[in-house]
């Protein structure tokens, strides 16, 4: 190995981990120019060729650029929206509310309901990401100063997004897609930090809305595209690859390049697709609610790739970190960091299971020195999807969940057994052990009251 | 007479296929693939589809087996359930047929992401084929 791999965890998370992520672990730990050292964050567990809740940062000039550290969903990630209602607003036409979202937001293999997406139009939503889709009316120009980095990647080249790409998002805007992607409505059900919640302008009991969802089609298929291509000039580039799922390219090769920009183009798709969800989501609310104008707390990804100035051995480097389901925690006072969010941070998303709860997080001060400004993303699985889906009942996990005050609404009865909360690991201990080892502390944690899944 | 099977791997699926032949053998994964997303004995066999693919190496052949109809599944919103596939000298062709999701009854499932390269592999033992392959879910 060229670095160490270090493990943030607890005995607890440790005890259950797959042996084969130590493994994935350290073979990215061998890859060229890698700074300093893999991080596993405290929800890693099994990916494809680099774990799930995973951290590498490369040197610009001697590193790799890979696809795996990224995963097939680049720039996917969680936005939650904001009410001023109450739990006992809603619990009248709860059921209400849930079956209009159900029918209003396109999941599962549902296409978009707000447009077709070809040609010049593409290669604009491409460039533009967030900021496209509030020029075509998906949203307020004010939106953009809650989503990371402005809801716009620059760099991006939507010339290296191939036909075949652009085919698969043609009826994909605005679509939240399957697996475990949802739109949750959820309620605040405990406070852990007042002063920053309020900073926030989050309260007990306040309704929030939480969308998790990415670039869909288009960034799976750009992203099998690349992987096929590294792997087969793995050779000519002077990589060894000890596992062809590593595939990547030095960063300074014309390869790495041109992933480099489809990378940036498929993250403002994300960007986009989550903006003109919340438009949907807006519509819904505006209707049942009048008054209510939904505003972001935040929209962050957990699948990205780019390059952030870290402190290592005393002086600043810039480093091409990739975040393979990991948040980016900026610390207060970070540089990077708009206005409102200097004196706490900007909020993170701590995804739970479905029906259980999540956690509105915010970066601790010297997180930089443990893992890169990162902090963990979400539930791991505790048993995997088939083993779920052979033995649980979907019906059965929607009837316990709605005895729970959670409404469940899917397409797909195994959708629901395959994302069950016994499915995975308690994401209580998750934000716990952030918090005690210094990555993000909690601010809030949220219950959900209805959830929609694809 | 082939047969397939899926196994585990965390939050993704593997596809496993045996046959006589490599062809018989991605037809049966094209089978497991669909078995993802819905009993494939409920998709109707109405519309052809032609698929061709060309590889350097079977595990190669077989990413691309993958990802080509699981880009065709995407772009013509269709499922796949009968699947006849021919292969010689590095060249893949295939016919494939299914339906319209909108026309199919039942509740797809989830949607298959794409192939991975992660434990791919296409072997041969005792006079069967059989294929390996990790889809991202």
């Amino acid at each position: 190995m060229r670095v160490p791999v270090q493990m943030i965890t607890s005995s607890g998370l440790l005890n259950s981990l797959d042996d084969r992520v130590a493994e994935q672990l350290s073979l990215a730990a061998q890859l060229p120019g890698i700074a300093k050292a893999v991080i596993a964050l405290p929800d890693v567990e099994v990916g494809q060729g680099f774990p799930v809740g995973a951290v590498a940062a490369f040197d610009p000039h001697t590193g790799v650029i890979m696809a795996a550290g990224v995963g097939l969903d680049i720039g996917c990630g969680v936005r939650t929206l904001m009410t001023s209602l109450q739990i006992e607003d809603i619990s009248h036409c709860k059921l209400q509310l849930g079956k209009a979202l159900f029918h209003s937001i396109p999941a599962g293999r549902m296409g978009s309901r707000l447009l077709s997406l070809e040609g010049p139009g593409i290669s604009a939503m491409l460039r533009g990401g967030a900021r496209w889709a509030i020029e075509q009316g998906y949203g307020r120009p004010d939106d953009l100063s809650s989503i990371e980095e402005g809801g716009h990647l620059s760099g991006a080249e939507p010339g290296e997004i191939s036909h075949e790409a652009r085919a698969r998002q043609r009826h994909a805007m605005g679509t939240l897609g399957s697996g475990n992607h949802y739109l949750e409505v959820q309620q605040i059900s405990r406070i852990f930090d007042a002063s920053i919640a309020q900073a926030f302008g989050l309260k007990l009991g306040q309704v929030l809305i939480s969308i998790h969802a990415g670039a869909r089609g288009l960034s799976y298929q750009m992203v099998t595209e690349f992987v096929r291509e590294m792997m087969l000039r793995a050779d000519r580039l002077g990589i060894r690859l000890s596992d062809k799922s590593l595939a990547c390219a030095p960063i300074t090769s014309p390869l790495g390049e041109r992933f480099f920009g489809a990378v940036n183009a498929a993250g403002n798709c994300a960007f986009a697709n989550r903006q003109m969800l919340t438009h949907l989501v807006r519509g819904i609310f505006s209707e049942l609610f009048p008054g209510e104008t939904l505003p972001l707390l935040y929209d962050q990804r957990h699948n990205s790739c780019h390059f952030e100035d870290h402190e290592l051995l005393g002086a600043s480097r810039r480093l091409l970190v990739h975040r393979r389901g990991a948040c980016r925690a900026l610390p207060p006072g970070h540089k990077k960091l708009s206005a409102p969010h200097q004196a706490t941070g900007h909020p993170l998303f701590m995804s739970g299971a479905m029906g259980a709860p999540s956690y509105i997080m915010c970066g601790c001060s010297n997180n930089d020195q443990l893992s890169f400004n990162s902090a963990s993303h979400g539930s791991p699985r505790a048993i995997s999807r088939l083993n779920a889906r052979q033995t649980l009942s979907g019906h059965s996990v929607e009837q316990a969940l709605a005895q729970q005050g959670t409404l469940i609404f899917s397409q797909s009865i195994w959708s629901i057994a395959e994302q069950a909360p016994e499915a995975f690991r308690n994401i209580d201990q998750i934000a716990l052990v952030n918090e005690q080892a210094g990555l993000a502390r909690r601010v809030a944690q949220v219950k959900p009251l209805i959830c929609l899944k694809g | 007479m082939g047969f397939w099977e899926h196994f585990e791997h965390g939050d993704d699926i593997g596809l496993y296929g045996v046959g006589r032949s490599m062809a018989e053998a991605f037809a049966e994964v094209g089978q497991a693939l669909t078995a993802l997303v819905i009993d494939p004995e409920t998709v109707p066999h109405r519309h052809p589809v032609a698929i061709e693919c060309i590889g350097t190496s079977a595990p190669l052949l077989l990413y691309d087996w993958v990802n080509t109809l699981i880009r065709e599944m995407d772009t013509r919103a269709m499922l796949f359930s009968s699947f006849e596939v021919t292969y010689q000298s590095g060249h893949l062709g295939a016919r494939v047929w299914g339906d319209y999701l909108e026309s199919i009854s039942g509740s797809p499932s989830i949607e298959p992401k794409g192939a991975t390269l992660n434990d791919l592999s296409v072997s041969r033992q005792h006079g069967l084929w059989a294929a390996r392959c990790i889809v991202d879910v």
